[in-house]
């Protein structure tokens, strides 16, 4: 007869058996091309023109921080993420309120405001460029017919404004959606006890509800400025990051280098400083959740 | 045991005898056949003109080609892989000029004659010859950049044709037909994404006679006063006369612009003119092209830019004899009027340009062929794709109105020359 012990190492080793696959797959795609770029990032690494691969120390990453045109793109990329991830929190956090109380229709309208979210970025992209443009576009066809001017949405002044816009269109379903998760898991009577209380709706937001939802709001916030960080499609098919360089993201900048130029060395470079600034905003936003916790 | 060993040994063996016979007499029927050639194109005109001629080569020499069609970024991006993995795939390569020195190391040699190579335009073959000398690459559908205007606005405004000859009578015509309260504006050009705002520049700086570098490749040399003068006619016209948004009008944007009547006159890549003058649209048949293109003050003549495709043959190609084969054919001169006269086809071959088919096919030919007449390639480097992006986006700005064009030539010399010295 065999022993607890055994049956339970058995079951353990078919487990493993049964997820090696995954995991073997999970290598190949992940693991060895994240190493992969990381040791690329250590060399002179061209696919075009010059063949040798020199090991080149931290050339790649001194060039990231020093090109005038790489760290104009990060600050283009910066003002992109604070503006639509902050706008689209506070939009989304309104909307979610609003549509966690029931109204006639409110399910159909839960459903319509998904839309933007359904929808590929490219396509999104398609769509507004006919809508804003300058001569043709129904938007400039609205206001001439109000009496205003036509105006040139992707001049240098307003392309990145017009930007951040559609993806505060698009992206703040996401927010609604995970918002509006964490409000429905909020007992109600915790809500009664709150107003029993005597307190206020803006005290029960800041007091009540906030605080129970803020590991939501977290994730939430993670989640769109990793996203927002490395956005490519949007701009790149929008404006190509013009005019004028105003809309040229990091990750178009990253696409040249590694598409363009072929230059995967400098590529890996630009990859691994996304990464590691996308984890120092994770962690900022984790330390800043669980502050009371850590403390 | 070892009698069941045995017959399992026996019976694979006797099962992979078929299949071994088989692989052996597929392996003949294959060479026996005529090789299929692969080769990628862009999408559009450009890839429609090139399956067209890939069919009718399967039609005279039974060799198939298939023609994969690409937007023009994932052509290059494709090639540029299969090419630096050393895969034969595809046999043939689409080679856009400027993508000719990435591509080089890696294309087969053609072996052509003198005659052949004469037979071209030379700012067209020009632009696929090696270092060496050796060419590796034919042209089959390059254009020139021309000025297109509509002819009945032109008519009405009594302008004269023989009086533009410079810039300057560009810019004054320009100002005089646009009409901003009927939504007429009278310069156009594509401008995005960034390489297409090079290319417009070079147009200017040639014309001015200025270069974009050193002979040697080593320096920026289009910081000159010739540089300045063809960046500030640049940008004249695209703010007093330019049609909105012109930074960011793609080929696609000005071919519209024409259509509806928005543009109505502008620089336009000469194979593109057909579009312009869909029957489809209203406009139709009321478009000309300026037959002298203008130049600076101070030169002779007005230098454009030619620029477009040719066809070279993938040094790991297993079928390279074949796919010479298919270049030549598409660029020889039967193949390249039966394209012009048939497909609207910018030919690279000289005769064609006179001969009285593809004239009375294409009225306006022998006006493009005249204002192409002093017209040179864009500039071979081995950076060309980093100046662009680079050396664009100080020509927005300056076209915008935000600098200066002497501030502007000034930022993007450093940055070229950063880039040159690395």
């Amino acid at each position: 007869m065999k022993s607890a012990i055994t049956i339970g190492r058995s079951k353990e080793s078919y487990a493993y058996r049964m997820i090696l696959p995954s995991i073997v797959v999970l290598v190949l795609v992940l693991v060895v091309p994240l190493f992969l770029s990381a040791y690329m990032s250590f060399h002179s690494w061209s696919l075009l023109g010059q063949q040798e691969r020199e090991f080149v120390g931290l050339a790649n990453y001194i060039e990231v921080f020093t090109s005038t045109r790489i760290l104009d793109s990060l600050r283009i990329t910066l003002i992109f993420v604070v503006a639509s991830v902050s706008i689209e929190f506070l939009l989304g956090l309104g909307i979610a309120l609003i549509l966690n109380r029931p109204f006639r229709g409110y399910k159909a309208v839960r459903v319509v405001m998904l839309f933007p979210m359904l929808i590929s970025p490219a396509i999104i992209a398609l769509v507004w460029r006919l809508i804003l443009h300058p001569t043709r576009g129904i938007l400039n066809y609205i206001l001439v017919s109000l009496g205003f001017q036509a105006q040139v949405w992707f001049d240098r002044e307003l392309a990145l404004v017009v930007l951040v816009a559609i993806e505060i269109w698009m992206q703040t379903p996401f927010i609604v959606l995970m918002i509006l998760a964490g409000l429905q898991s909020i007992p109600q009577d915790l809500m009664d006890a709150a107003a029993v209380d005597g307190t206020n709706g803006f005290q029960r937001l800041t007091r009540v509800i906030l605080p129970i939802i803020q590991p939501v709001i977290m994730v939430a916030l993670v989640f769109r400025t990793m996203f927002a960080l490395r956005n490519f499609p949007l701009p790149w098919v929008l404006t190509g990051g013009g005019p004028a360089g105003a809309t040229n993201v990091f990750g178009i900048e990253l696409y040249r280098q590694a598409f363009s130029y072929y230059h995967l060395g400098m590529a890996g470079a630009m990859s691994w400083v996304l990464v590691l600034i996308t984890a120092v905003m994770s962690i900022m936003y984790i330390r800043f959740t669980y502050r009371e916790a850590l403390s | 045991m070892n009698v069941g060993r045995s017959l399992w040994v026996v019976f694979l063996v006797l099962l992979l005898l078929p299949v071994q016979a088989a692989l052996a007499t597929g392996q003949a029927e294959m060479e026996d056949q005529e090789p299929v050639l692969t080769m990628m194109f862009s999408t559009g005109g450009s890839g429609r003109t090139l399956a067209n001629s890939a069919e009718r080569f399967s039609e005279v020499t039974g060799i198939e080609v298939d023609v994969l069609q690409f937007p023009i970024t994932q052509v290059y991006e494709n090639q540029a892989l299969s090419l630096s993995q050393g895969q034969p795939e595809p046999d043939v390569i689409a080679v856009d000029d400027v993508w000719f020195d990435a591509y080089r190391p890696f294309l087969e040699p053609l072996e052509v004659s003198q005659s052949v190579i004469d037979r071209f335009v030379p700012s067209m073959i020009d632009p696929f010859m090696d270092v060496n000398g050796e060419i590796k690459g034919l042209p089959v559908r390059m254009g020139g950049d021309v000025i297109a205007y509509r002819t009945d606005i032109f008519e009405e405004h009594g302008i004269d044709l023989a009086s533009i000859t410079t810039w300057n009578d560009v810019i004054e015509v320009a100002e005089q037909i646009t009409d901003e309260s009927a939504g007429e504006y009278g310069w156009s050009q594509g401008y995005a994404p960034l390489p297409s705002t090079l290319t417009a520049y070079l147009n200017f700086l040639s014309s001015h006679g200025g270069q974009l570098v050193t002979d040697d490749g080593s320096r920026a040399a289009f910081n000159s006063p010739e540089g300045v003068a063809a960046l500030e006619t640049m940008s004249t016209l695209a703010q007093t006369a330019g049609v909105p948004g012109l930074v960011n009008l793609t080929y696609n944007d000005q071919v519209d612009a024409f259509r509806n009547g928005t543009a109505v006159m502008g620089m336009l890549w000469n194979p593109r003119f057909t579009a312009i003058n869909d029957p489809e649209f209203p406009h139709s048949g009321n478009f000309g092209v300026l037959p002298n293109f203008p130049r600076g003050e101070g030169m002779s003549r007005g230098v454009g830019r030619v620029y477009g495709w040719g066809l070279a043959v993938n040094q790991a190609s297993p079928d390279k004899e074949a796919a010479q084969q298919f270049v030549e054919f598409v660029s020889s001169p039967e193949e390249q009027l039966r394209l012009a006269a048939e497909w609207n086809n910018s030919p690279t071959v000289q005769s064609v340009f006179e001969n009285p088919e593809y004239l009375d096919a294409v009225p306006v030919a022998e006006d493009m062929a005249s204002a192409m007449r002093h017209s040179i390639g864009r500039p071979n480097h081995p950076q060309y794709s980093q100046i662009v992006d680079i050396l664009a986006v100080h020509l927005q700005r300056a076209v915008t109105g935000e600098v200066s064009a002497a501030e502007a030539l000034a930022d993007g010399e450093e940055e070229v020359n950063d880039l040159l010295s690395q």
